[in-house]
């Protein structure tokens, strides 16, 4: 392999890292919003003041 | 402290700033890449290998921003027993887990054609193999732990711990004089490549915080639906046990 090998690797597997990482959070983040609206009312959160 | 407790929903409108900040990461990491790539000249050692320097390094930093939120986040749950501190505290964790796994990568990726090796027991490789050990343990603590109470205190113990083994890797270098160069930073590398390197850096910060933020977020949302489901599921029981 020469240099220009291993830079195109590490280029690309840090835009599939970080790319893949932020669908999942976007995906994570939609589905836990649906479920909050599906969601029964609950008791609020509490937090000590 | 007084036992007063003020009370809180979640929105399950997004904070308008989220969809801006992802936008921005993602545009200053094209940005700042292009600008490495274009600005700097080949390494007098490394040739144009130098140029994996411009997400390798910025990958650890960022790693270490977030161990540095674990850290926040956990100090702050043990001393207010605030949930918030707790979610937030893991959030960064996820995050500190990604990044130092991209960086151990990025390492390995550089280190065959400059070293010769895929691997090997330096300092730094070794200490940051410890880090990202410590952190895959906090969260599988936390996958592993049902009690909120509980989960958050160990947590919390173990993210501090982590966050302590970072001055151990960031400092493993001048301790221990192995393979691994000395930290690079704007001071420490040639000025052809300090600007790349800054750049390099705040995108992934922009990408970092996004991060955060969105997972952040989901944890608000899944601890108020998991509530939600606890309320109802005990309604349901007093109503049928009288």
């Amino acid at each position: 392999m020469d240099e220009w090998s291993y830079i195109r690797a590490a280029y690309a597997l840090t835009w599939v890292t970080l790319g893949s990482y932020a669908i999942y959070l976007v995906r994570r983040m939609l589905a836990a919003e649906r479920s909050a609206r599906m969601a029964p009312p609950s008791r609020p959160e509490e937090h000590p003041s | 402290m007084a036992e007063r407790s003020n009370t809180q929903t979640v929105s399950p409108e997004r904070p308008r700033w989220l969809l801006p900040l992802g936008i921005a990461a993602l545009l200053a990491l094209a940005a700042a890449q292009i600008y490495g790539f274009t600005t700097s000249p080949p390494d007098r050692d490394m040739g144009h290998l130098q140029k994996i320097m411009y997400v390798h390094v910025p990958a650890a930093w960022n790693a270490f921003i977030a161990f540095f939120v674990v850290l926040v986040g956990s100090v702050l749950y043990l001393w207010k027993r605030d949930e918030r501190y707790d979610l937030l505290a893991a959030a960064a964790a996820e995050a500190a887990a990604v990044l130092t796994a991209l960086t151990l990568a990025l390492g390995s990726i550089w280190g065959r054609p400059t070293w010769g090796v895929w691997w090997t027991w330096d300092a730094r490789l070794t200490s940051t193999a410890v880090l990202l050990v410590i952190i895959v343990g906090y969260l599988a603590l936390r996958a592993l732990t049902d009690d909120a109470d509980r989960r958050a205190r160990w947590s919390a113990a173990v993210g501090i711990l982590g966050a302590l083994n970072v001055p151990i890797v960031y400092m493993s270098v001048r301790w221990w004089r192995t393979l691994h160069q000395i930290q690079s930073s704007p001071s420490t590398v040639d000025s052809a490549y300090a600007w790349g390197l800054r750049a390099n850096a705040i995108a992934f910060l922009l990408a970092l915080i996004c991060f955060i933020g969105l997972r952040y977020r989901a944890a608000r949302l899944e601890r108020l639906t998991e509530r939600a489901v606890e309320d109802r599921a005990m309604e349901e029981d007093s109503a049928v046990h009288g």
